[in-house]
């Protein structure tokens, strides 16, 4: 399969802060890979230097081969871009907008735009200005829709849309993703919209990438494991395999990619006798990835 | 595609409303000088304000030293607010066409918007003063407008250089160096002041033009 995205070495700071070093990871075509991580660890960063508005300090980032500072129309073509908060040009209204983008794509499918809107009470002549943040996201999805990019960025989708909303996104994007072989990048606040989506999943934490696998090989491996402390004394520090153990009381948790055997066997040196097995959602996965503070 | 067809849909549909009271404004000061020059020529008699132009060097509209510049600034902000607001200048630069080319359509957009009303103004003018006025004093009257013209054309091309500049302490060096520029063309309001001056006010359109590109790019490049 084909890299669509092919990020090398990025490194970047914020001032003094580093926000990466030396991060480098693909996509392939096809592929919905979804960017995971707390506030302020880069996600809308990568997008904009994936999309060649943010000179990283050093690595590139190539879209279909192309250097992200020196995209070609035609390369910009493929690419649809969801800026956060669905953003769009606001003093257009529902038609205009969709009159004025259509002059810029040979292959621009109306249909799919207005297919899209059926399902909100908005008004072709309805401002954009005027619409609820939700209306706009359908709006904004709908111009991705309508201008058939074999490539999705979308930064942070479900930003301010509530359940009804996330969902319909969600449905009608996966959708387009599976029936048109497209490829997506994007990132979100709201993990379980990303479980229902994504293929792949890459967790940043600060400074780094802490993970990049696919979403079934995490929630396959990925345990939490709970079991009582043995004694007073009892301390279980974070190492390669145990992450982010913590306790409430005598009562101790760990999340681990190692099986049960194993783990049962590395805590049993330390005394403990009896632990407990669970399954976890992409959303306790990260928070047992990244920590919960 | 056209380009500059497609982009000026866009920003058509952000200035015109300002077209709109641009026209309304200057269809009232229009009127005004009609008004002022009969009420002159009724009160001083039509030698004694013929005298006040060709050798006073007096102004037939002087208010148009201000109105059309801030036109031009007016219309500079219309356009580029919206852009920078949310910073939507991404979805714009992101459109399937070079970005170079992109901001040149949304200038010349700009430019030719505002040019094409100073071209209106003044031909309207010109046709009401030579009512009451000899064809001398409209020539007069149109070296007279020349800068301020040329004032409200530059005044649009830095106004999109502040607008789309992304950092504040550069954004304060665009104004120091844009007032600087533009000052010189309010010098003299003497008629044919700026016959000498033609490749200083070429240089002063030369850096409206161009100075917004050096904004786009540092935008480009996410300086903050």
């Amino acid at each position: 399969m084909s890299k669509i995205i092919k990020c090398e070495n990025i490194t970047h700071y914020y001032g003094n802060r580093l926000i990466y070093e030396n991060l480098s990871f693909d996509v392939e075509q096809g592929k919905v890979l979804g960017l995971l991580g707390k506030n302020g660890t880069g996600k809308t960063t990568i997008i904009n230097i994936l999309n060649g508005y943010l000179k990283p300090r050093s690595g590139v980032c190539r879209l279909f081969g192309e250097e992200m500072e020196h995209l070609s129309p035609f390369t910009k073509s493929k690419v649809g871009l969801l800026l956060e908060g669905h953003v769009q040009h606001a003093y257009f209204t529902v038609s205009q907008i969709e009159k004025f983008y259509s002059a810029f794509f040979p292959k621009w499918k109306k249909e799919a735009y207005y297919e899209l809107l059926k399902k909100l009470q908005v008004l072709p002549s309805q401002k954009l200005s005027t619409m609820s943040c939700g209306q706009r996201s359908q709006v904004a999805l709908g111009l991705l829709f309508a201008q058939d990019p074999e490539l999705l960025i979308l930064d942070d989708f479900s930003m301010g849309l509530d359940p009804g909303y996330r969902r319909l996104f969600v449905e009608y994007l996966r959708e387009y993703a599976s029936a048109e072989n497209k490829t997506v990048f994007l990132t979100s606040h709201i993990i379980q919209d990303m479980e229902l989506l994504i293929d792949d999943c890459m967790i940043m934490d600060y400074g780094r990438l802490l993970l990049h696998k696919p979403v079934k090989e995490i929630m396959h491996h990925f345990k939490r494991y709970r079991f009582t402390r043995p004694g007073d004394t009892f301390k279980l520090e974070a190492d390669e395999d145990f992450w982010h153990p913590s306790a409430l009381g005598d009562k101790w948790e760990v999340y681990s990619f190692l099986p049960k055997a194993e783990v049962e066997q590395r805590l049993k040196e330390m005394g403990v006798t009896e632990i407990t097995e669970e399954n976890l959602s992409l959303e306790d996965a990260f928070i047992g990835l990244t920590g919960k503070y | 595609m056209n380009l500059f067809r497609a982009l000026s849909y866009k920003e058509w549909m952000k200035t015109r409303r300002l077209i709109g009271v641009m026209l309304l404004l200057m269809a009232a000061a229009v009127g005004y000088t009609y008004i002022d020059l009969t009420h002159a020529i009724r009160l001083n008699e039509a030698v004694n304000v013929w005298y006040g132009c060709l050798f006073q060097g007096t102004s037939v509209a002087p208010w148009m030293m201000y109105l059309l510049l801030l036109a031009g600034i007016a219309l500079g902000v219309v356009q580029y607010v919206p852009e920078m607001t949310q910073k939507r200048l991404k979805l714009t630069l992101h459109l399937p066409a070079g970005e170079t080319q992109i901001m040149a359509s949304m200038l010349w957009y700009g430019f030719s918007v505002i040019l094409l009303l100073c071209l209106l103004l003044s031909l309207v003018l010109s046709a009401v003063v030579r009512l009451f006025l000899p064809s001398e004093i409209v020539g007069m009257m149109l070296q007279q407008l020349l800068p301020w013209i040329v004032a409200a054309v530059a005044g649009y091309g830095f106004t999109a250089w502040i607008c789309i500049e992304p950092q504040w302490k550069q954004r304060m060096l665009c104004i120091v160096v844009s007032v600087g520029l533009l000052s010189m063309l309010f010098v003299s309001s003497y008629p044919g002041a700026y016959s000498q001056f033609g490749a200083g006010i070429g240089w002063i359109l030369a850096a409206s033009f161009i100075f917004p590109f050096s904004s786009c790019i540092r935008f480009k490049y996410g300086v903050q």
